[in-house]
């Protein structure tokens, strides 16, 4: 460790050097995940929209105020802006990259300078993406074959975004791993980290290895695109289910990158606000781990309909199962943790609580999806995006959520309204449900998915739904005012440790200094000995 | 950038690294790096894989259009560099900056000579026809070829000295080289006019259906499992030349290092992690030669 000069009182990473320059040129983990947070709710708030709009196009039938092109146009400005641009960097980069050397007790992740290249690589592809979605695009945000090589819209463009985005995912992961694995502190063993740094270990490791191939996977379909060689053209002698085995070998692991560091921030949240040791901590840990692996096996579960042979759909079904095994572990945990302990109902612990209710439905849902029988009606009806939703945004943006109010009186120094965010998820919540679970109803009913009219039977609950995403989008409204309100105007300063986490980025200042901690920090214990005695022990 | 403006020598990043730990943390970097690169080259070779399944017998013929001779020459080359690499290795730890500019240098135009010789191979298939063309005439292709391999290697170049600058925290030179990579790369579809609606085609949004932008292939004769031999040929090799002209540049940086004598046997990471790279950029094509060239 450089010494350096001890820090002047009151001084933070927020404001130990001023200007706008110092801010986009800035290496400090803690101000690249701010910058990635600010563009993360940026294109939150734009895919949003796209989603009201469709709902808003949806709640009757027939047209309203779209028409069927423009409509497709919404639900790829919709999904490729949540995907790629949102949900995928999404919690790694923001909280991973806050929270990660805080947790480990470093003073920044292991390549700062490669760190503030991912977020420009990042921007990039974010530029490239919102240029080609104005374009616009309708192949939704999945770019298959043999479509995606004959639409005259931008998926040149686009797919040259989301390769370049996936450059800044790779670059991420991998100082991720490289930083868990040389930069923990004196003390801090793999089995005394905190299981938000497991999840973003896994998270790291899957976007280190799945991403190269969906990345070359697009470059083939750009070649497709302009010299014709044929892989992906039935017409040419290719096999356009190539395609959607080599994206689905990404996009389904994608899933984790989105959900396993939500797991990791709601196995955080629980134990400080149950006064209880974490259940099955090592168990945690590994379910985590194990999911990443798992993860990688069960891809063609997207293709049961597509044309794949009995014998490959009977495996990926089976294999599908067993993912419900460490995220079921994992359920089980979070309501032991809970069980008999002291639990106070904070904002973050209620997103938390909401987290694992909504994945619970998520999981089960999905169980649903896995069987072959089931899957061959369900595939492409409304039931697909309720359960994909139960689990994106009932899972990671709600865990998303939760960390920041969790962690919000670390990043900004201040506390945020308390009543004011209860309002807030309780609209978020009630929302949230009432627009999706009667999409599970449309789904069983048969309402087709990516539809732009429909019968009017399905007319009522389409109803409900829109109001729901109007609600909740209400509620994401009122909780981010809250908290830049909060952070801009609020009068109460946060202390070093307001809940009594034992875990470390609680042992310094709020906000943190530069470089995080005045000395090194040395650690004996894993971080949830809440309550007495720690039974288990062998910590 | 960082606070440490006091610090002007030594790694990057070693303002929180003890050196022992630096070393150890680029070298997992660049592995998982070289995993990554692995797992990218991994779809072309599924693709490979799986069509030559499917069409062994026009796959077969295909294949006999390659000049085995060709191949192994470059073979021969990539492997020559990768022993003087690993030597430039054992220099660095030495602290033998001499050697290791010598080592490095000589590498980087091994990995020119390739880049020749696979140019010619490529021009050989371009007159057969073997290659999607737009307007039939030979010079439309063989001449963007060449100025863009030619624009890769000067911006390649450029990047490499802005990197050398970068690591001696010289940040005005850094900007000066690093934009003028990025002018250079900007230029060149300005530059080279015959090459605009292709490259319309390629980078803008502007693209029209597709089915327009197609080139046709001029061997009328050809199969389309032909097609999709050479499509696969190209962008498998096409890929890797890529990866030979970034290794090129990252040897180039590493000989800049060497020429400030930069190495000593406490500080060698650069030319390792460099050669890391190197004998990637070596290794596939080490599997590249058979599976195109010599498989029956
Ligand atoms: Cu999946």
């Amino acid at each position: 460790m450089s010494a350096h000069a001890a820090t002047a009182e009151g001084e933070n990473y927020l404001n130990w050097q001023k200007g706008i320059w110092s801010w986009i040129t800035s290496t400090d983990h803690k101000r690249i995940g701010l910058m990635y947070l600010f563009s993360l709710v940026t294109f939150f708030i734009i895919g949003g929209m796209a989603a009201l709009v469709m709902r808003l196009e949806l709640a009757q039938p027939g047209a309203q105020f779209l028409d069927p092109n423009q409509y497709n146009v919404m639900f790829t400005l919709h999904g490729a802006i949540m995907i790629f641009l949102f949900i995928v960097p999404g919690i790694p980069a923001v909280l991973g990259n806050f929270l990660l050397p805080l947790m480990i007790g470093a003073q920044d992740v292991a390549f700062p300078r490669l760190n503030l290249m991912s977020y420009y690589v990042y921007l990039l592809g974010a530029v490239m993406a919102l240029i080609a979605l104005l374009n616009p695009i309708d192949t939704g945000w999945t770019f298959y074959a043999p479509y995606s090589m004959q639409t005259a819209t931008g998926v040149t463009l686009m797919t040259a975004a989301a390769f370049v985005l996936g450059f800044s995912s790779i670059l991420t992961g991998l100082n991720f791993i490289v930083t868990v694995h040389k930069l923990r502190c004196p003390g801090m063993t793999w089995h005394r980290m905190p299981v938000f740094v497991w999840a973003t270990y896994a998270t790291a490791v899957i976007q280190t290895l799945a991403t190269p191939v969906v990345g070359m996977t697009l470059v083939l379909l750009l070649v497709e695109r302009y010299f014709g060689i044929g892989v992906f053209d039935p017409k040419l002698g290719g096999d356009p289910v190539l395609f959607e085995h080599l994206f689905w070998f990404y996009s389904h692991p994608v899933v984790y990158i989105m959900v396993l560091p939500a797991f990791g921030i709601v196995g955080e949240i629980i134990p400080v606000f149950s006064r209880k040791p974490l259940f099955g901590y090592h168990m945690v840990c590994y379910a985590t781990l194990g999911i990443a692996v798992v993860g990688f096996l069960v891809w063609a579960h997207h293709m049961f309909v597509a044309g794949i042979s009995d014998g490959s759909a009977m495996y990926f079904s089976i294999i599908t199962f067993g993912v419900a095994i460490p995220t079921a572990i994992k359920v089980f945990n979070w309501v032991s943790t809970m069980y008999k302990g002291s639990i106070s109902l904070t904002t973050p612990m209620l997103y938390a609580m909401a987290f694992v209710f909504l994945f619970m439905i998520a999981g089960t849902t999905g169980i649903y999806l896995a069987t072959l029988a089931v899957d061959v009606f369900y595939h492409d009806t409304y039931f697909v995006v309720a359960h994909f939703h139960y689990t994106i945004q009932g899972g990671a943006v709600i865990g998303l959520i939760a960390g920041l109010h969790f962690w919000f009186p670390k990043i900004t120094g201040k506390m945020y309204n308390e009543h004011v965010s209860k309002v807030a998820f309780l609209l978020v919540f009630v929302g949230f449900n009432l627009t999706f679970l009667p999409q599970f109803v449309l789904g069983m009913e048969g309402m087709p998915r990516r539809y732009f009219d429909y019968l009017p039977q399905f007319a009522p609950m389409h109803e409900l739904s829109t109001i729901g995403a109007f609600i909740n989008g209400f509620g994401y409204t009122f909780a981010l005012v809250n908290l830049l309100w909060s952070w801009a105007f609020g009068k109460r300063k946060a202390e070093k440790n307001p809940y009594d986490s034992l875990s470390l980025e609680w042992k310094c200042d709020s906000p943190p200094i530069h470089l995080n901690f005045e000395t090194v920090p040395t650690v004996d214990d894993y971080p949830y000995a809440y309550g007495t005695p720690v039974e288990g022990g062998g910590h | 950038m960082s606070s440490h403006a006091a610090v002007t020598s030594g790694p990057p990043e070693a303002h929180h690294w003890d050196p022992q730990t630096a070393y150890s943390g680029a070298k997992l970097g660049m592995w998982l790096f070289l995993a990554t690169e692995i797992l990218l080259f991994g779809v072309l070779f599924t693709c490979f894989a799986l069509y030559r399944w499917a069409f062994p017998a026009e796959f077969h013929e295909a294949s006999g259009h390659l000049k085995i001779s060709a191949g192994a020459i470059n073979t021969a080359v990539l492997i020559f560099s990768s022993y003087l690499v690993a030597l430039g290795v054992g220099a660095a730890q030495r602290g033998d900056n001499e050697k290791v500019k010598k080592m490095t240098l000589i590498s980087v135009v091994c990995g020119l000579l390739f880049l020749v010789i696979k140019s010619y191979e490529y021009f050989g298939k371009f007159s057969e026809g073997l290659f999607p063309a737009t307007h039939g005439a030979d010079w439309v292709l063989y001449f963007p070829a060449l100025v863009l391999g030619v624009f890769l290697l000067i911006a390649a170049a450029l990047t490499a000295f802005a990197f050398a600058a970068f690591h001696y925290h010289e940040y005005s030179k850094f900007y000066k080289y690093l934009g003028g990579a990025i002018v250079v790369m900007v230029l060149f579809p300005f530059l080279v006019s015959p090459l605009a609606d292709l490259l319309s085609s390629i980078i803008g949004s502007v693209a029209t259906l597709p089915e327009h932008t197609h080139y046709a292939w001029r061997g009328d004769g050809l199969t389309q499992s032909y097609k999709m031999y050479f499509g696969l040929y190209y962008a498998m090799t096409g890929l890797h030349a890529l990866h030979v002209i970034l290794g090129m540049g990252i040897l180039f940086w590493v000989y800049l290092l060497a020429r400030r004598n930069r190495f000593s046997s406490e500080y060698f990471t650069p030319m390792e992690i460099g050669g890391l790279y190197w004998h990637l950029v070596d290794l596939i094509w080490i599997y590249l030669f058979p599976l195109l060239y010599l498989i029956d």
